[in-house]
C-alpha cells in the first residue's frame, strides 16, 4: 500500500513473457497492482511515463534496449523512481554499475517470491 | 588434447572448478525456479578442439533444442545449452505443466513455453558466465538468449563449429541434474571467439 492507503501499482519489465507471468503472480498475491508489462528498455521507458508507477521492476539483459541503460533514462525523467533491478547477471560489477544507475536495490533471478517482496517492501519504505 | 600440447594439471583444475561453481550455480538455480530439491553430478568436462566435436555430442541427425548466446565485450564467445525435447517437455511440466509432441514455434501455443524455455536457457547460461567472470575477475555480459529446434547436423553448421581454425578449443560440459528421482541431462558449449581456453583462464 502506499501513504494514500492505495495498492502500489508496478511495472514489469522482462523480455520473458514466463518471468513477467512468474513476478505478476508474487506481486498480485502480495497485494500490488500491475500497471503494465514492458519486454525492452524502450518499451519500458515509454510505460513508465506513461503510466507513473509507484515501482518498477527491470531486467539487465533484453533486446533493443537493456536494463541499465533504461533506469539511467527513468532516472533523468523522474529522480525519484523507485527501481528494483531483478536479473539472473548477478556479478558485482553489474550490481554496482546498476545501483550507480539509479536502481534501489538488485535481486538475482530466479529469485524466492519472498526475496522478492521484502526488497520492494525494503525500496517502497526508503 | 590441442595443438599446444595439452592442459597443464593446474590448468585442468581452475576449468574443474569453474565448471563446478557454474553447475552449482545453475543447479541451485533450477531448485529456486522449481521449488525442488536439485542434486547434481560432477560434470563431466571436455576441452575439446571444434571439429572433433561431432564425435562427441551425438548423431547429427539427433534433434536437440539450442538455446545460445553471445558474449560480446572483453572476452566474445558463444554459448549453447543443447537439450533433447524429452528434457525440455519434462522441465516444461515441472515449470508450466504443459508437454509438446511437436514443435513450431511460430505457434501462439508454444509462446509460454518457448520463453520458459528461453528463460531457462537465460539462467542456465548466466550461471555459467557468473562463474567464469568470478573466476577471471572480468564482467562479462551475454545478449538475450534465442532458440533453435533442429537436426544436431544443423545447429552444428550454424554456428560453425565444425569449420572454426585449426588449434582453436571449447569447452564442453556434459550435466546430469537429479530432480525427484528423474535425471535430466544437457550440454553446454563454450566458444571462444577469439582466444582459447588456455588465454581465458591465463593468470588466474
Amino acid at each position: 500500500m502506499n501513504d494514500s492507503g492505495k495498492k502500489l501499482r508496478v511495472l514489469i519489465v522482462d523480455d520473458a513473457i514466463f518471468m513477467r507471468t512468474m513476478i505478476r503472480d508474487i506481486l498480485e498475491k502480495n497485494g500490488f497492482e500491475i500497471v503494465g508489462e514492458a519486454g525492452s528498455g524502450k518499451e519500458a521507458i515509454e510505460k513508465f511515463t506513461r503510466l507513473k508507477p509507484d515501482l518498477v521492476t527491470m531486467d539487465i539483459v533484453m533486446p533493443e534496449m537493456g536494463g541499465i541503460e533504461a533506469v539511467k533514462s527513468i532516472i533523468k525523467i523522474d529522480p525519484t523512481a523507485k527501481i528494483l533491478m531483478c536479473s539472473a547477471m548477478g556479478q558485482k560489477a553489474l550490481v554496482i554499475e546498476a545501483i550507480q544507475a539509479g536502481a534501489k536495490d538488485f535481486v538475482v533471478k530466479p529469485f524466492q517470491p519472498s526475496a522478492v517482496i521484502e526488497a520492494i517492501t525494503r525500496i517502497t519504505e526508503e | 588434447m590441442n595443438s599446444k600440447g595439452g592442459l597443464s594439471d593446474y590448468e585442468k583444475d581452475i576449468l574443474k572448478e569453474l565448471s563446478t561453481i557454474g553447475s552449482g550455480n545453475a543447479a541451485t538455480s533450477i531448485s529456486v525456479l522449481i521449488r525442488k530439491t536439485v542434486n547434481i553430478s560432477v560434470p563431466s568436462l571436455t576441452v575439446v578442439e571444434p571439429k572433433k566435436f561431432g564425435e562427441l555430442i551425438g548423431k547429427e541427425s539427433d534433434i536437440r533444442l539450442a538455446i545460445f548466446s553471445y558474449i560480446t565485450e572483453n572476452y566474445p564467445s558463444k554459448f549453447i545449452v543443447l537439450l533433447s525435447l524429452d528434457e525440455a517437455n519434462r522441465l516444461s511440466d515441472l515449470l508450466i505443466h504443459q508437454k509438446f509432441k511437436n514443435i513450431d514455434f511460430n505457434d501462439e501455443k508454444l509462446i509460454i513455453f518457448k520463453s520458459m524455455l528461453l528463460e531457462l536457457g537465460n539462467i542456465l547460461i548466466s550461471s555459467y558466465i557468473n562463474a567464469i567472470s568470478e573466476i577471471i575477475h572480468k564482467t562479462l555480459v551475454h545478449t538475450p538468449p534465442q532458440i533453435k529446434y533442429d537436426f544436431l547436423e544443423s545447429i552444428i553448421d550454424e554456428f560453425s563449429i565444425i569449420n572454426e581454425e585449426e588449434g582453436k578449443e571449447m569447452l564442453f560440459l556434459k550435466n546430469e541434474f537429479a530432480i525427484e528421482g528423474s535425471q535430466f541431462l544437457f550440454d553446454l558449449l563454450f566458444l571462444p571467439d577469439d582466444i582459447s581456453i588456455r588465454d581465458l583462464i591465463k593468470g588466474v
